[in-house]
């Protein structure tokens, strides 16, 4: 239900009850008859203000959408009072605009025809409640239903993204390049190397079907393709690793480090005439282990790249690792660095 | 026939030098790995064919290309990069997948055999024509200068009419003209530069002037001064 619709619901109701209690008195005058009307124009003006509050106390206290159930006595509690001021309200205007006809009869009556009408505001108020639990209720369901199917799009789209961010054929139609190059010239690099490439093909294609793997699994695969790409690129590429072998149970989306390590070739030693360094590190924080892929060079800023690479592996981690994991990208000292963070407050950690 | 293979990997560039082994006719006279070290060794060796990567550290193939005042007949090698064989299909320029089946690259080399069976004077007599290429949006082409119509100026940029292409080329028609044969090519307005070989009529305009009338139906209109000097020397 949206403000808008609130405000429509809201108006008609207590309009509809303005009328039907001014229609269905009879009046003697002219004058009589718009004196009640204004009290009654006065007493809806409350009834509107009184209901909007309470509705602001609801949803401030959350008493319908406890998990627990509902907590009728404060509840009725509230009822009751909004039943009182809406009385007191009556009472106040039937003095301002009706000199107090209310008062005319002997107090016992006075009195119980007071009980009565905190009974019948109660009423009102209790029905003008349960119509707005109901509609809360049913708005809801279709926010659930909302959310249940983003969920499952999301997660469909996890896979499909984990399964575009297996090998590319940039990379797969050179390294079968280098690698007939290599048998005439180093049977056993060229045996080598298919090996690295078999291995790097199995771990892309099983990445698809688990949503987390081991650091030093990812780090493995990520190893056997620089190693691939160090065929291509020679010295070009220099690689140094600095993993604590006391992180490399840590959980992270497959492809990932992956993703980073593509873009560090591509942005990095691609572009580079002499000898480009790429480095990986990974280590503990506060709250968190951080793994960082770093290339020298400076961050792509025209038009070659896309960032989709990037962007699928934020997405995927944000999806499995939860808020606060994330990729941070930064240039420094000649240096890009792509660092990614794992907290331990994270699913992935909590397995682990 | 002389090769010059441009490439930025050790690797891929063996594995030419390998697959061109085959050949006896092939001599490989340079090897650069990257776009400067390239335009060099083409403009020294001046080679009859270059197998010439597109990504390279400092540039791409196109680029490459760009560069070179006349350059000569390319055939493009990658491994996949969707953006530029889609280039190469809809140009119809000659490109070689790797890693390179043996097959396609005697295909290749056949086909730039008879291209110098067939002009093999024109290649020796006209070095300074030769090609040009040009790079409009996502299409390329690289095609002999003598097969160009028209020229067309249009700011800095000129405008090239052949074989029912009209790209757009960043050079003006002053830079063009320098490397056009004045015997094929005639200057006939202050814009205008055409190939005298697709003349097929001229007529008189209201003016006093000359129209040419080309292959395709193209009218170019002569200046009322050229149009005096052409009477003048097409009366000699």
């Amino acid at each position: 239900m949206s403000s808008r619709d609130y405000c429509f619901c809201q108006l008609l109701g207590w309009g509809t009850l303005t009328l039907f209690s001014v229609i269905s008195s009879s009046f003697g005058s002219l004058h009589a008859a718009l004196q009640f009307a204004l009290a009654k124009l006065v007493l809806m003006a409350s009834g509107l203000g009184l209901s909007h509050l309470w509705r602001a106390r609801l949803r401030r206290q959350g008493w319908l959408v406890r998990p627990s159930g509902f907590p009728y006595a404060r509840i009725g509690a509230g009822l009751f009072l909004l039943a009182v001021a809406q009385t007191a309200c009556l009472l106040l205007s039937d003095r301002v605009f009706r000199k107090g006809a209310f008062f005319d009869d002997e107090p016992a009556m006075l009195a119980f025809n007071i009980g009565l009408l905190v009974f019948v505001w109660l009423v009102v108020f209790s029905v003008w409640t349960l119509c707005y639990a109901v509609a809360q209720a049913r708005r809801r369901a279709g926010r659930f239903e909302y959310e249940k199917l983003r969920l499952e799009v999301s997660v469909k789209d996890a896979e499909l993204r984990a399964l575009q961010a297996q090998v590319n054929p940039h990379f797969f139609f050179n390294s079968l390049n280098s690698i007939r190059a290599l048998t005439f010239e180093n049977a056993d690099a060229a045996a080598r190397a298919i090996g690295q490439l078999a291995g790097m093909m199995r771990y892309s294609l099983q990445a698809g079907q688990q949503p987390l793997v081991a650091l030093n699994e990812e780090l493995a695969a990520v190893r056997s393709y620089l190693d691939m790409e160090k065929l291509r690129f020679d010295e070009r590429l220099q690689l140094h690793v600095d993993v604590d072998a006391d992180l490399g149970a840590t959980l992270l989306p497959p492809m990932v480090l992956q993703t980073l390590a593509e873009n560090a070739v591509r942005h990095g030693v691609e572009r580079s005439s002499g000898p480009c360094r790429i480095a990986i590190r990974a280590w503990r924080t506060d709250d968190a282990v951080a793994v960082e892929v770093a290339n020298q060079g400076r961050i792509a800023t025209d038009s070659s790249s896309t960032r989709l690479g990037l962007s699928n592996a934020r997405e995927r981690l944000a999806l499995l690792c939860g808020h606060g994991a994330g990729i941070a990208l930064v240039e420094s000292d000649g240096w890009v660095r792509a660092c990614v963070n794992l907290p331990h407050t994270s699913p992935a950690l909590e397995a682990a | 026939m002389n090769i010059v293979i441009v490439d930025d990997e050790r690797l891929a560039r063996n594995e030419l030098r390998r697959l061109l082994n085959a050949h006896e006719d092939v001599c490989v006279v340079g090897e650069a790995a990257c776009v400067a070290d390239g335009i060099r060794a083409v403009e020294r060796m001046e080679p009859d064919l270059v197998l010439l990567d597109v990504q390279m550290p400092d540039g791409s193939g196109f680029d490459l290309l760009q560069a070179l005042s006349a350059p000569p007949p390319v055939v493009f090698t990658t491994a996949h990069d969707q953006h530029a064989v889609r280039a190469f299909q809809v140009s119809a320029l000659d490109y070689l997948l790797k890693p390179i089946e043996p097959e396609l690259l005697a295909r290749a080399l056949d086909k730039q055999r008879r291209r110098m069976m067939l002009a093999p004077e024109a290649a020796a007599q006209a070095p300074a024509e030769g090609r040009i290429f040009i790079q409009d949006g996502e299409r390329c082409w690289l095609v002999e200068l003598e097969r160009i119509m028209l020229f067309e100026s249009e700011g800095n940029y000129t405008r090239l009419y052949f074989d029912g292409q009209r790209p757009l080329l960043l050079r003006s028609l002053v830079q063009l003209e320098a490397r056009l044969d004045q015997t094929r090519f005639l200057r006939v307005s202050r814009n205008r530069i055409v190939n005298m070989d697709f003349v097929e009529g001229i007529k008189p305009s209201p003016g006093g002037g000359l129209t040419l009338v080309l292959q395709d139906g193209v009218q170019v209109p002569m200046s009322r001064r050229r149009s005096v000097q052409f009477r003048q020397t097409a009366q000699l």
